[in-house]
């Protein structure tokens, strides 16, 4: 079943001679539950094109539509709510809010979306995360790797149907990029969110079902390395 | 210099970089610069646009003495206080052949020296000012009425004095205006603005059949070049018969055997002991102050409004400063993260604390290179400006209008000391600000200083409980944590806004302080009452003994008049009545005793002495000022208080429970008080409502001068006495301003009571002197004004205490005027400080959502709409305006207790009132401001690329 589907995606950027054509109308869908790897060179458009997908930065043209809907013909603040909902972003550096806490910045995007948090669920995704000793925390008494897990605790809370991550390992140690690319893995697998995945690291981008391969804005290989059965994951 | 030079131009590109709060700090050192300058140089524009507004109408000198001969102008001479002497004479007239009007065929010669010229304000409209005795000026009149005198004609003079003879034996000729009359068969010298009955015309011959006018030659005879035509000077009134000419003169050629002087004195040694001794020497109707220039010099005596506006303008210094101060200290503050991340790059590589700090320094003073010249430039065109909007409405304070409008344009009074004193206070001011930021700038080393990291890593204190997580909103959350975990940032709001509240609540307070100081000040000063101030005029007859002039036609007349409207009589008695000290409170004894005491050395004057030495007085009294209104308005009055018994009461009056004793209204012979004190009290009078209070008549009866052996031929006795002072009912006890309608004369120092005017008709008959008389009336006629000021202005140069005043035109409108121009001052300070208060709020705000961009974009990137941004951040505000509040009130409370204690123990009494409301509306405009700050800046913070502030390398 599709969830994501890209149509002649292009952006670019600049006018006349400063003009760089970052995407070039990209198409592609992602089927529910898929985990897809995005590798690419630097300035290849790989992170541009997940920003769009996830709706903080806006196509020049084409369209994207998760689960049927045009995401970027939404108001701001429509696209705010779609994006609090449907989808988990995670970044390189964190972005976790420096004055909240580990407990809060998870359930951040859930509150703002004016639900009370389950304190269950919280106390089960902290576990998950191994942040239990940390979760009254503040970010920057947290290692790294502690730092990617909040973020990816934020992006789990709300159960969104796509997760982005985009190089979330690029700032970690070998160790720690094992595991968070492991939690990442297990959140596709037990909670069967959707996982799209940019990142350098060549044997991080083979444990997905699928990897895209970009360069100069361009999909220039789309491979889909195993057979997954995803009806059965349902 | 050359090792801070590379420090100095990356703090120049840093300000480059951050261009917009490079221009806002210089904007706001501008502003500071503007207001020291507005408040230096506007108060002595303003100071010398009334000092030339009173010279204008009455000339510049302090002091005016008539009649005197060379001995007492030595002594006058003598006088500590004295600087300059100039010294006048008039000469009488002398025929004018020239004359376009026949009516007007003399010349009123004059002579004056040089200094008494200039400070007449004499001025050539053509030619010049007279050289020597032989040189003249002829008043411009002359001319535009038709004189062909021109400049380099010669006029020889032979004076004379002015005297008319009634050869009517049937009865005396009396003039209305000038106020003259000539005694049946009598030869009288005419006033000096008599006019002149013109032979062959109508009203010439019918004079002149039973007139004479008589010229007696003074013996002065000189040949005069004319050098010059001058303004119409002061003294020549426009219906006079003659035009005036002014000549040189010194003291050596001095013709007469008496002359006139003017003097100009030290305003710091005018004090009331001058007053007494030129009253000595030439007399107490020979002398004369120029009240308004004296006020506005600074020295119009011991009472001198001097200290209040030296006071106002330290006050509103130091304030600038202090709210300078923490301005461009915020800004530093501001930038103290991007300033301790390009300086830990310089210091890796070797900067010194002392470059560091230098850093600071530097920026201080490229501030201020723009900011100092604009701000004293715009504080000069503001004080224009304002000087321009106030002059009209302070000639009409004035009541320049009755006169004519004044073509007098404030002119700015900038000094260089004033310069340089705004130039070192700025530059000490941004200096002071920069210490603390430079200090700790220092302190930060290499590592922290990359790492951005200057504070210490004392953790956070958690909210760990997941129930208290669940209960709050998003928003809510955010805010309290934003408030609790990012203080550094959210304390430049804090204390921007804590010293907006701070300064605009503490200098109303400190205006309101001065402004009742001004008040008490000149009612000290001996300003009497104003009743039915709301009139525009006040016709005044002073009694002076029997058998002078008796006032009462003209007051009836003045109720027929043109133009006259709410026309009121009232009397009021001046020192003719006592009331026993024992009819008098212990608390007005208690502050009698208070003030006493500053005469004496500390501890030195007992209560008990105090006692003793009144009950050994030989005049156990204390005088009552009583004030009469007509039986009508008396008991209107009665009512409005609710007096029980008025209508039965034989002998009815209202005390007033209002008075105040000071330094300056009570002094001790040979003894200077130790401080000054102004007491109010509350309650002066014994005799409760419905008791009797007893009024005791100045003078002797017929019974007491036989006792003492007086002369009884030569005293004057009343029509009814008594053998026993005279019990008056106290219907009412009233404060004044339950009765403000009829009386103000709240802070006054005489015990006073009211009486209906049947009271007061039985009361001038018990005692030889008689009430004086007070007429209040509004009037839209000039010819009856001008009919009145004439009038009044004969009978007084006759000798007789009879005033036609504006009811502004008095001492109670110079307290008008400086509490107007403390208002204004006010004004322009709270408007102009509130503007640099939020010029520092609006960049600590801009500066947060600067900082919090980050946040931001997090927070949209998980889908936080742009209206929850809205709600945290005005919580989050809310927050701040909360904590500001909580601090500034403690410190407005001390500040406040502080200013009222200093007055207080300065001035004595006082009454304080916070002003609530006024904070009230303080605080919601700052709320407002803040809030609309926060959402305008979130507006603009909303339009940032999330991508680029996500990308960011945080935490």
């Amino acid at each position: 079943m599709e969830l994501l589907r890209c149509e002649n995606i292009g952006k670019v950027y600049g006018t006349g001679e400063g003009k760089t054509v970052a995407l070039n109308d990209v198409s592609f869908t992602v089927e529910k539950g898929e985990f897809v790897s995005i590798v690419g060179a630097s300035g290849s458009g790989k992170s541009t094109l997940l920003h769009i997908i996830g709706g903080v930065d806006k196509p020049t043209s084409g369209k994207v539509f998760i689960n049927g809907t045009d995401i970027h013909s939404q108001s701001e603040d429509k696209l705010a709510i779609f994006r609090r909902r449907h989808i988990g972003l995670v970044y390189q550096f964190y972005n976790l809010l420096p004055e909240l806490n580990v407990d809060e910045n998870i359930v951040l995007p859930h509150m703002l979306d004016g639900r009370k948090p389950d304190k269950e669920r919280l106390d089960q995704i902290v576990e998950y995360l191994g942040l239990s000793d940390r979760r009254t925390h503040l970010p920057n008494e947290l290692s790294g790797g502690q730092q990617q897990r909040a973020s990816i605790g934020r992006a789990l809370f709300s159960k969104p149907e796509l997760l982005l991550a985009d190089e979330p390992t690029g700032n970690l140690d070998r160790k720690n990029s094992a595991e968070i690319v492991e939690l990442l893995k297990e959140s596709n697998r037990k909670f069967g969110q959707t996982l799209i995945l940019i990142t350098h690291d060549e044997n991080i981008a083979l444990q997905a079902d699928r990897i895209i391969y970009m360069e100069d804005g361009n999909i220039i290989k789309d491979d889909r390395i195993r057979v997954t059965d995803l009806q059965g994951r349902e | 210099m050359r090792n801070t030079k590379i420090v100095h131009q990356v703090t120049l590109k840093h300000m480059k970089m951050n261009m917009k709060r490079t221009v806002i700090s210089v904007i706001g050192i501008a502003l500071m610069v503007m207001l020291l300058t507005t408040v230096l140089v506007g108060k002595d524009t303003a100071c010398q646009y009334f000092i030339d507004l009173s010279s204008a109408q009455n000339g510049a000198y302090h002091f005016a003495v008539y009649d005197i001969d060379k001995e007492k102008l030595s002594q006058i001479k003598e006088l500590d206080a004295v600087e300059q002497v100039g010294v006048t004479e008039d000469l009488k007239y002398s025929w004018f052949e020239k004359t376009g009007k026949s009516d007007k065929p003399f010349l009123n010669i004059r002579r004056y020296s040089a200094d008494a010229m200039k400070w007449m304000n004499m001025k050539a409209v053509e030619g010049r000012l007279p050289e020597n005795a032989n040189e003249i000026v002829i008043s411009k009149s002359a001319i535009d009425e038709g004189s062909t005198i021109k400049v380099g004609d010669t006029i020889e003079a032979e004076t004379f004095k002015r005297f008319m003879t009634n050869n009517n034996p049937n009865g005396a000729t009396v003039f209305a205006s000038p106020r003259f009359e000539i005694p049946a068969g009598e030869k009288v010298e005419v006033p000096y603005n008599m006019f002149y009955f013109v032979p062959g015309t109508e009203f010439g011959d019918e004079f002149y059949e039973t007139h004479d006018e008589i010229h007696e030659n003074t013996g002065f005879k000189q040949s005069y070049t004319v050098v010059g035509i001058i303004e119409r000077p002061v003294f020549e009134k426009p219906g006079c018969a003659w035009y005036a000419a002014v000549s040189l003169v010194d003291e050596s050629i001095i013709y007469g055997e008496t002359f006139n002087a003017l003097l100009m004195t030290d305003p710091k040694k005018v004090n009331s002991s001058l007053h007494t001794q030129l009253m000595d020497i030439a007399g107490d109707k020979n002398y004369d102050s120029n009240g308004g220039v004296l006020i506005f010099s600074g020295s119009s005596d011991e009472n001198s409004l001097n200290f209040i506006v030296t006071a106002a303008q330290t006050f509103f210094v130091i304030l600038i400063a202090l709210i300078s101060i923490m301005l461009i200290y915020n800004v530093f503050a501001l930038s103290y993260d991007e300033r301790v991340k390009y300086l830990g790059m310089l210091s890796s590589v070797g900067a010194t604390g002392r470059q560091k700090r230098s850093s600071v320094y530097y920026e201080a003073m490229v501030l201020l290179v723009p900011a100092l010249p604009s701000g004293i430039l715009l504080g000069l065109g503001l004080t224009k400006l304002a000087s321009k909007v106030a002059a009209p409405i302070a000639q009409k304070l004035f009541f320049f209008e009755m006169m004519g409008k004044l073509d007098i344009e404030p002119v700015l009074k900038v000094s260089p000391a004033v310069i340089a004193a705004i130039t070192v206070l700025s530059i000490a001011t941004v200096f002071v600000s920069a210490l603390i930021p430079a200090h700790k700038i220092s302190k930060i080393g290499p590592v922290e200083s990359i790492r951005g990291n200057k504070k210490s890593s004392k953790k956070h204190s958690r909210n760990s409980d997941p129930d208290k997580l669940i209960m709050k909103s998003s928003e809510g959350m955010l805010a309290s944590r934003f408030l609790k975990n990012d203080k550094s940032k959210s304390l430049g709001i804090i204390r921007a806004v804590t010293i907006f509240i701070l300064v605009t609540t503490v200098v109303y307070f400190a205006a309101s302080l001065l402004v009742q100081m001004v008040g008490y000040k000149l009612d000290d000063s001996g300003v009497g009452f104003a009743y039915y101030n709301d009139r525009d005029y006040a016709l005044v007859h002073i009694y002076d003994g029997p058998g002078r002039y008796d006032p009462s036609e003209l007051i009836e007349k003045v109720k027929t008049m043109d133009g006259v409207k709410n026309y009121e009589v009232c009397k009021v008695s001046n020192a003719i009545f006592s009331v026993p000290n024992e009819e008098l409170s212990d608390e007005y004894h208690d502050a009698f005793y208070k003030i006493t005491s500053l005469y004496y050395p500390a501890g030195q004057y007992s209560r008990e002495k105090y006692e003793e030495s009144i009950s050994l007085s030989q005049w156990p009294y204390e005088h009552i000022r009583i004030f009469a209104f007509d039986n009508e308005s008396f008991g209107k009055l009665a009512k409005e208080l609710n007096a029980a018994d008025y209508g039965t009461a034989d002998m009815p009056c209202i005390l007033i429970n209002d008075t105040s004793i000071s330094t300056d209204q009570y002094g001790i012979y040979g003894r200077k008080a130790r401080d000054y004190m102004y007491l109010q009290i509350d309650n002066p009078f014994k005799p409760a409502e419905g008791e009797t209070i007893h009024v005791k008549t100045d003078g002797y009866t017929r019974k007491e001068a036989l006792e003492k052996g007086l002369d009884l031929d030569e005293m004057a006795f009343p029509e009814i006495e008594l053998d026993e002072s005279l019990g008056l009912k106290v219907i009412s006890k009233a404060k004044f301003d339950q009765i403000e309608k009829y009386i103000k004369g709240s802070n006054s120092s005489d015990l006073c009571m009211i009486v209906p005017m049947s009271v007061a008709d039985y009361l001038d008959k018990v005692t030889v002197n008689k009430m004086d008389t007070e007429v209040f009336f509004d009037c839209d006629n000039s010819d009856t004004v001008e009919w009145l000021s004439n009038t009044a202005e004969d009978l007084f140069s006759q000798g007789e205490y009879v005033h036609f005043v504006p009811t502004t035109n008095s001492a109670a409108g110079y307290k008008q005027i400086i509490g107007y121009l403390i208002r204004i001052v006010l004004i322009i300070f709270t408007a102009v400080a509130s503007a640099i208060c939020l010029l520092n709020v609006y960049s600590s705000i801009s500066a947060l959502m600067v900082s919090r961009r980050k946040n931001i974009a997090v927070l949209k990137s998980i889908g936080s709409t742009f209206r929850q941004l809205v709600r945290t951040g005005l919580r989050e505000s809310l927050g701040m305006l909360l904590r500001s509040i909580l601090i500034a009130a403690p410190l407005i409370a001390l500040i406040c207790w502080w200013l009222a204690k200093t007055f207080v123990s300065r001035f004595g009494y006082f009454t304080v009132s916070f002003p609530w409301a006024y904070a009230f509306i303080m605080i919601l405009a700052i709320t407002v401001s803040v809030f609309a700050m926060t959402v305008i800046c979130l507006r603009r913070e909303n339009k940032i690329d999330i991508i680029d502030e996500i990308k960011r390398e945080s935490v």
